[in-house]
């Protein structure tokens, strides 16, 4: 049983690392879309894995479903050709320096942490819907309240940078 | 009624809302707004006092109000007070935005007060996040679209990378540790502080906060920042933003600080490394904001001594030194908005003749500028002596020699402005300047605290170790 848990979780990373490539590497704005899709559901399946399937089912709900379609809109009304037009070829070697510094600290942090012990991998337990809502409205009530003002402030930030660009013109 | 203790939070954030609406119901009105503008904080200054003595955990314990958070929310309120006097004349801000601006800088006082109140983890991570977005969208307000978008995007493009630094080390963090509670982490945190994932967790923590506080190797946004933002904004920068960060370091290492002389080096080395870097760069600058930028790291780096040192008497004299940076810098700043050209930045050369100009602004100048530089008697050498003292208590000679030695280094850039000020002759003679009567005021009682705060500083001495001791 706990080999099949590593061989989900293999799959799972790999879909999640192949989406995200895909979502940088792509030219056109749609199929990198796509890649973000795609490691959203890689996501859901980790979720899966630690036996959260409530959250693994709204991550797949709310971003797969709903986020992602809002950046289709906005991808549609930017007019933003479908085609390849912005991110010349890279040249290798700045391409080889982005892959160094992406896997270099990973390497040295990962080698770190493995080289201490760690902390044994308890088995998940699903923990109830009713225990969830409950400390969503306890500990984590301003928490909650606080990513609705950090929305707001996104949002009016948005709209000012927008459409002073839109006036400039 | 625990709802009360929640004063400050929730007239702040109604504030702030009041400021949205209003937005879209009309356009702005400079001086209404302004009038409108510091009422509402100098009232907030007020029930941020009122709720001084304000004790309790709220949320479950996520929350948590002592002396601690209650002061320096004042601090915040305050601070945030200050700014608003300084924006009579907000003519670098776009005209249409005067409104937002303030719904900015009244969501942005909020985060920081939310901020130094919060335990859990994630309610951290999240008032931090909402005071960096207030922070990069006000950046960008400048009328000179070109210098507020770069100084804009540098500040964002950083500040992403440094959150999800510190989300990845609070993850870490949480992965060997499983609390996500201050006070659960500092029960559990000295059993696995030997286990390299705890101590990278920590570390990468830190790096998010030390980022806000542009300790050395996350200073790079702060020249840029500092220089393209508005005014108003980069004062509100180096004053309320950094009194609050330097709050939640002080509060998270003396979580986490079980004597472990780990962290200590680690401190040490970055304090060292801010204070040289900062002010051997801040020797060569002309603009003046860039110059208090660097300023401002090797300040951080004086800050950092003090809570290195750790007990009662450290975490003391690093509250004092950011009660004692709000002033001062904001004393400056009040100098560098008043005599900045029109859409241009201050450089030093154009305080040439500032004395003749006017006499009052020239001796605000000194007063803070030599505060800043730690001469006596100002609330700027209490500070560094009270930081000094504490570490030399702790036997730390060494860091103190060197704390020393950037002090006199500073003295060159210091001097050069205050020269600048009293001897440097202008070729044209420019008008005296004309400060409006409240400003005077405002002035002179700016004057007045750092001198007296540096004659008989024990009533703020005794502040903040009752502060101190609150956090123990």
């Amino acid at each position: 049983m706990e080999h099949l848990a590593y061989v989900a979780f293999g799959i799972y990373t790999l879909i999640i690392l192949t989406g995200g490539l895909m979502a940088v590497l792509c030219r056109s704005m749609v199929r990198a879309l796509v890649g973000l899709i795609l490691t959203l559901f890689g996501v859901a399946g980790c979720y899966l894995l630690m036996a959260a399937p409530f959250i693994a089912l709204m991550q797949i709900l709310i971003y797969v479903g709903a986020v992602s379609i809002l950046i289709l809109f906005a991808i549609m009304l930017t007019r933003a050709p479908a085609g390849a037009e912005e991110a010349p070829y890279i040249f290798p070697w700045r391409s080889l320096a982005a892959l160094a510094v992406a896997f270099l600290p990973l390497a040295v942090i990962g080698g770190m942490i493995r080289s201490g012990q760690v902390a044994p991998l308890v088995p998940p337990e699903e923990v109830p819907l009713a225990e969830l809502g409950q400390t969503l409205i306890e500990p984590y009530l301003l928490a909650f309240e606080l990513i609705s003002v950090i929305l707001t402030v996104a949002m009016a930030g948005a709209v000012i940078l927008g459409f002073e660009r839109r006036i400039g013109k | 009624m625990k709802w009360m203790l929640f004063g400050p939070e929730t007239y702040i954030f109604l504030v702030a809302f009041f400021f949205l609406i209003l937005s879209m119901w009309r356009g702005p009105h400079s001086e209404k707004d302004h009038v409108l503008a510091l009422a509402l904080s100098g009232l907030g200054v007020v029930i941020s006092l009122a709720c001084l003595g304000a004790e309790g955990l709220l949320f479950a314990g996520a929350y948590r109000l002592d002396l601690f958070s209650q002061v320096f929310k004042v601090a915040l309120s305050f601070g945030l007070f200050l700014i608003v006097c300084l924006c009579a004349n907000v003519e670098e801000i776009k005209r249409r935005y005067r409104l937002e601006f303030y719904f900015f800088l009244f969501v942005c006082t909020l985060a920081m007060m939310l901020l130094v109140s919060a335990q859990h983890l994630l309610t951290i991570l999240l008032a931090l996040e909402l005071s960096s977005y207030s922070l990069y969208i006000l950046v960008t307000l400048r009328r000179d679209e070109d210098m507020g978008l770069e100084a804009g995007i540098k500040y964002f493009l950083t500040g992403i990378f440094a959150s999800s630094i510190m989300i990845f080390g609070m993850a870490l963090l949480y992965g060997a540790t499983g609390a996500v509670y201050l006070q659960d982490l500092a029960q559990v945190l000295p059993e696995v502080m030997g286990t390299p994932a705890a101590v990278i967790g920590l570390l990468l923590t830190f790096g998010g906060f030390f980022f806000k506080l542009a300790v050395y190797p996350f200073h790079f946004w702060v020249a840029d920042t500092y220089q393209g933002a508005p005014d108003q904004v980069t004062a509100y920068i180096a004053t309320a933003s950094k009194v609050a960060v330097i709050a939640v370091v002080i509060k998270l290492i003396a979580a986490v600080d079980q004597n472990s002389t780990y962290l200590i080096h680690v401190l040490a080395v970055l304090s060292i490394a801010s204070m040289t870097l900062g002010n051997l760069a801040a020797m060569v600058q002309k603009d003046m904001k860039r110059l208090l930028a660097y300023s401002t790291i090797a300040h951080s780096g004086y800050v950092l001594i003090g809570i290195l040192s750790g007990g009662t008497a450290g975490y003391a004299s690093a509250v004092f030194y950011a009660l004692a940076l709000l002033v001062m810098k904001f004393t400056v700043f009040l100098v560098v908005v008043v005599l900045s050209p029109r859409g241009k930045n201050l450089e030093r050369e154009e305080l040439a003749g500032l004395h003749g100009r006017s006499p009052l602004l020239a001796l605000a100048l000194m007063v803070s500028i030599f505060s800043l530089a730690g001469i006596p008697p100002t609330i700027g050498f209490m500070g560094k002596f009270y930081v000094f003292m504490g570490a030399m208590d702790k036997g730390l000679f060494v860091l103190v020699l060197i704390a020393m030695i950037n002090v006199v280094v500073s003295l060159y850039y210091y001097l050069l402005i205050i020269k600048a000020a009293y001897l440097g002759h202008s070729w044209e003679t420019p008008p005296a300047v004309h400060l409006p009567q409240p400003m005077r005021w405002l002035t002179g009682a700016l004057i007045a605290t750092m001198m007296v705060a540096g004659f008989y500083p024990t009533p703020l001495i005794r502040l903040s170790e009752a502060v101190a001791r609150s956090l123990m």
